[in-house]
């Protein structure tokens, strides 16, 4: 009361009367809360109650919220291999490959780029300049510059030429000049890769991606092209300097789904979409995605999916029908891409492809991971920040803590770094059920397990919540079918596990099914479910806020009556005056 | 503030007419007639003897005198209602007033009748003339609005008077609620108690305007001059009679507020509302602020001086006497040991009540307005106003907080525990106030 100047409408106050009406209604609700945990199951009891492995379906959506709202997908596309050997070229004059030998030698100095450049121009009847010139571009940054150069020949020019007389070749059956096919292949290829690195989308970019996918049957031999290596121009095969039919995949399946936008006709769509198998989903999790996108009541996926389908189906013909009885692809960046593409998948998947999308995802992860050392040096930062999140899914699924590389753990934002540790944390309590029951029921006797729950933070509740969700489901899968009184028992304890707002697992439905009414009335399921937790403590609020009212105007009353005013404020006038 | 007291009183005795004329308005004409034959008047100086009559303030509280003849316009008596009767509608209570036409007699009741009619709660003052009523409604006066204290309605600083019959009507800022404090004259208020009323008898048609004021009052304040009190001028017949004047005020509006309406008949008035209020279970129920006013001139008054109390000092009339320091009084346990007559009324009609002391302004030796800081004022009208009352007069509320008889039994009983009980007993010395 004192310093405030009396006015008319407030008669002195003290301020703990004042604050007894909310002390006493949080007491209240304090008491009630404490009284209802205690008629709760005890984390002992309910550890003792759950299978080894808990269900951890809700608790990992949650976890995947996470990922998804820290990590963003990052589609990479496969760099052109090399720029071309002019001197193992036989099908240019030999004066030009001098001078283009001469001028690759000086690598992406200005002075050699210059040079390249000159002679791309002077010789444009000659597709070796130029894919010269626009893979050592590409390698300076100059994204731009190298489409531009790679336009000039592929539209009208010798590039243009080239591809046509393979493509008639082909059509005739006629012998194919390898150098040729190679070099038209790595122009297309490298086209490609300068408009994806750009995620520049136009209709130019599809042949670009598709064609010489079609080319490298022609040079490969027999059913086992897949493997093949395509080597630049007038190289030889080893690594870093040839091409590999998987970057051209890799490249296609990023091109349909970053930038996307590419549609079929009704009768291309027909043709790629089918399939003459129906695989299990466990087997070919791929083929059930698109089954479940095309069983749409459209019966056609959304025009905004179509691209993205495409993606799935020359992934899942692939893995399907190029690489059946492998693991996954020994390249990293197709591995990559496509592990990422399994993960953009789950959303769309129907329940029963969900795991083994999850187990192929991991197994994809393992291997980009094992192959990390062939990703291109250039590529390599972006490379390691791409699998982060793939690697946390990983995680998710096996229900273990995420191995993330120093390396790729100092690349990433500092909102991404806080994610990994709370996955790291949550992952840590969950690979032992006895851990993780205690933190979320409550019981911090752990200090290990107290400081992991803490580091969660604002993610904390929902993880609790969907881990309470598993519980119940856990508790309950295991009597379903079972006789009434044991289904009875199980369900009065899940039931008392779930709290307000908590999502509330098919299995206890389930269970309760036949059961009636009778036994929800009963008052221990109603005291102790999470309902009577907020409806007790409202009720003790109310009634101790009341309580506490009538207390401070009782002792208000009684202060008025023993307490001069007229004393009172002559004493604040008088503290004033000094 | 007591320097009122000087041009109250010319104007008392001016306006005094117009209260008689509203008072009057059933009387029977050969009374009227007797008057004007020069009957002595209640505010006439020259009836010194009748005031030494009036009991000491320690003795019982009188009841009103006999009951006066009824009206000649009167009709057929009719029975009081039995206890527990249930209130009485609005109308009910309006019938008879409105038939006698008294209740637009007074200026400024239509006022009070458009504020209730908007809503408004009703706050009371009460009190003698010259209390310094309107004075403490000034000092409390707050916020951006139009006052109704303007220069035109002061004088020397001070507050002017209200007049005689008039209801001046005060809104207040109270946060969002809608607060208006009526304030009548002293001498309306004065008029009101029978045994002042030399001619003719109270009648329905005097409590016309407490009669609204009641069915509508969120709180009451009484004010009581000490000073007037004890020290007996002889100026005022009214002075020495406060307290009985406050605890008729106090039943008539427990009587307007809870009773049966009056039946003109062979009861006459004043014994039906005495009756009346004997059978009511239930006290007044908004808050009664009592107020000890122009406390800054009753330092050293001696408790109490009165002829023939020589007796009671030690060592006779020359020994020491106990003499009044607001400050360091405790209010309560003066009006409690000094003035039993308020305090039974208090504790009778009253559920909830608290006494202090107040003033308004302070005087210089001269009569100047010295100060015009009042003390007092804003946190004793502030607990009148405070919020829970509103919710306190609930049925279901009522009776879940104890009243105030109830707490200072509680106390007493707490204090005989703890062995300081003797503050009950005899009046303490003050306590020392200061730096």
């Amino acid at each position: 009361m004192s310093g405030r100047r009396p006015t008319l409408t407030s008669a002195p106050r003290a301020p703990v009367l004042s604050a007894l009406p909310a002390l006493g209604a949080a007491a209240a609700a304090a008491l009630a809360l404490t009284w209802w945990a205690a008629a709760r199951p005890a984390p002992e009891e309910l550890a003792a109650l759950l299978p080894p492995e808990p269900e951890s379906r809700h608790v990992q959506a949650v976890e995947r919220e996470w990922i998804d709202d820290a990590f963003e997908l990052r589609w990479i596309p496969a760099p052109p291999a090399s720029p071309p050997c002019p001197d193992g070229v036989r099908t240019v004059p030999g004066p030009l490959r001098n001078a283009v030998a001469g001028a690759l030698a000086g690598g992406t100095s200005p002075d050699a780029l210059a040079r390249l450049g000159a002679l791309a121009r002077e010789h444009r009847e000659s597709w070796l300049p130029a894919l010269a010139y626009a893979v050592r571009l590409i390698e300076a940054g100059r994204l731009a510059d190298a489409e531009r150069v790679l336009d000039a020949q592929l539209e009208g020019g010798a590039g243009a030429a080239l591809e046509a007389r393979v493509r008639t070749r082909r059509d005739r059956g006629w012998a194919q000049p390898r150098e040729e096919v190679l070099a038209a292949i790595h122009l297309l290829h490298a086209a490609g890769y300068a408009r994806l690195a750009r995620h520049r989308t136009d209709p130019s970019l599809w042949p670009a991606l598709k064609n010489p996918i079609g080319y490298a049957k022609l040079v490969a031999d027999g059913p086992t092209w897949i493997r093949g290596r395509l080597p630049a121009p007038g190289c030889g095969e080893e690594e870093g300097r040839s091409l590999s039919t998987y970057d051209l995949y890799n490249n296609l399946i990023v091109g349909y789904v970053d930038p996307g936008g590419f549609t079929g006709s009704a009768a291309a769509r027909a043709r790629e979409l089918h399939r003459r198998y129906d695989d299990p989903p466990e087997a070919n999790p791929l083929q059930e995605v698109m089954q479940a996108m095309l069983a749409e009541p459209e019966g056609e996926p959304a025009p905004e999916r179509e691209s993205w389908l495409w993606a799935v189906s020359n992934a899942e013909r692939l893995l399907r029908e190029r690489l059946w009885g492998t693991a996954a692809p020994p390249d990293p960046l197709l591995a990559l891409n496509l592990a990422q593409l399994y993960e953009s998948a789950r959303p769309l998947a129907r329940d029963e492809a969900l795991a083994p999308l999850a187990a192929g995802q991991a197994e994809l992860v393992a291997a980009a991971r094992a192959a990390r050392d062939r990703v291109p040096e250039t590529a390599r930062p972006e490379f390691e920040r791409a699998l982060v999140p793939l690697e946390l899914a990983a995680a998710v699924t096996a229900g273990r803590p995420p191995a993330i590389p120093e390396e790729a753990a100092a690349a990433l934002g500092p909102a991404e770094r806080e994610t990994v540790e709370a996955m790291r944390s949550a992952l840590r309590l969950r690979a032992e059920p006895a851990v993780w029951v205690a933190v979320v029921t409550g019981e911090k006797d752990d200090e290990e397990a107290a400081a992991a729950i803490e580091t969660l933070g604002a993610r904390r509740r929902a993880w609790r919540s969907a881990s309470r969700s598993d519980f119940a489901a856990s508790l309950a899968r295991q009597v379903v079918g079972g006789p009434e009184e044991l289904r009875r028992d199980v369900a009065r304890r899940a039931e008392t596990l779930l709290l307000p707002g908590d999502e509330r697992p098919a299995a206890l439905d389930e269970i309760e099914e036949g059961l009636g009414l009778g036994w929800r009335l009963a008052p221990r399921v109603l005291l102790t479910s999470g309902w009577a937790a907020v409806l007790l403590a409202a009720l003790a609020a109310a009634a101790g806020g009341a309580l506490g009212w009538w207390i401070a105007i009782v002792a208000r009353l009684r202060r008025s009556l023993f307490t001069s005013y007229y004393r009172l404020e002559a004493a604040e006038r008088l503290r004033g005056a000094r | 503030m007591s320097d009122e007291r000087a041009p109250a009183e010319a104007e008392e005795r001016a306006d005094a007419p117009r209260l008689r004329g509203v008072i009057e308005l059933s009387r029977p004409a050969d009374e009227e007639e007797e008057e004007r034959r020069g009957a002595a008047r209640p505010d006439e100086p020259g009836r010194a003897a009748e005031r030494s009559e009036t009991p000491s303030p320690t003795a019982v509280p009188p009841r009103p005198p006999a009951p006066a003849p009824p009206a000649p316009t009167a009709e057929p008596a009719a029975a009081a209602a039995p206890a527990g009767t249930p209130e009485p509608a609005a109308d009910e209570w309006a019938r008879p007033a409105a038939a006698a036409g008294s209740r637009t007699s007074f200026e400024g009741l239509r006022q009070v009748e458009q504020y209730v009619a908007e809503g408004y709660e009703i706050f009371l003052i009460v009190g003698i003339g010259g209390v310094g009523k309107t004075e403490l409604l000034h000092a409390s006066r707050q916020g951006a609005f139009l006052s109704a204290f303007g220069r035109g309605q002061r004088q020397g600083g001070r507050a002017q008077r209200t007049a005689l019959g008039t209801l001046q009507t005060h809104p207040f800022a109270a946060g969002r609620r809608k607060v208006v404090f009526v304030d009548a004259s002293g001498e309306d208020f004065a008029a009101l108690y029978p045994a002042l009323q030399r001619v003719g008898a109270v009648g329905p048609e005097q409590v016309a305007f407490l009669q609204l004021v009641a069915r509508n009052l969120a709180g009451l304040v009484l004010l009581l001059d000490l000073d007037k009190l004890w020290r007996s001028r002889e100026e005022n017949p009214s002075d020495p009679h406060q307290q009985e004047i406050l605890a008729w005020i106090l039943e008539l509006v427990r009587w307007l507020r809870l009773g049966t309406p009056y039946a003109p008949g062979a009861i006459p008035f004043q014994e039906h509302v005495d009756r009346q209020v004997r059978t009511l279970d239930r006290r007044l129920d908004v808050p009664v602020q009592v107020l000890f006013s122009r406390a800054d001139e009753l330092g050293g008054l001696t408790l109490s001086e009165r002829p023939g109390e020589a007796w009671m000092h030690q060592g006779g009339a020359g020994g020491p006497e106990r003499r009044l320091y607001p400050l360091g009084e405790s209010p309560l346990l003066l009006a409690w040991h000094r003035l039993p007559v308020l305090w039974e009324a208090l504790v009778t009609h009253v559920r909830w009540f608290r006494v202090d002391f107040a003033h308004s302004l302070t005087l210089d030796a001269a009569g100047a307005v010295a100060d015009e800081t009042p003390n007092g004022v804003l946190y004793s009208l502030g607990w009148v106003l405070q919020r829970h009352w509103r919710w306190l007069r609930r049925p279901a509320l009522r009776r879940l907080v104890p009243s105030t008889a109830a707490l200072v039994r509680l106390q007493r009983i707490a204090d005989r525990l703890r062995r300081r009980d003797a503050r009950w007993r005899a009046l303490a010395e003050p306590e020392p106030f200061g730096p």
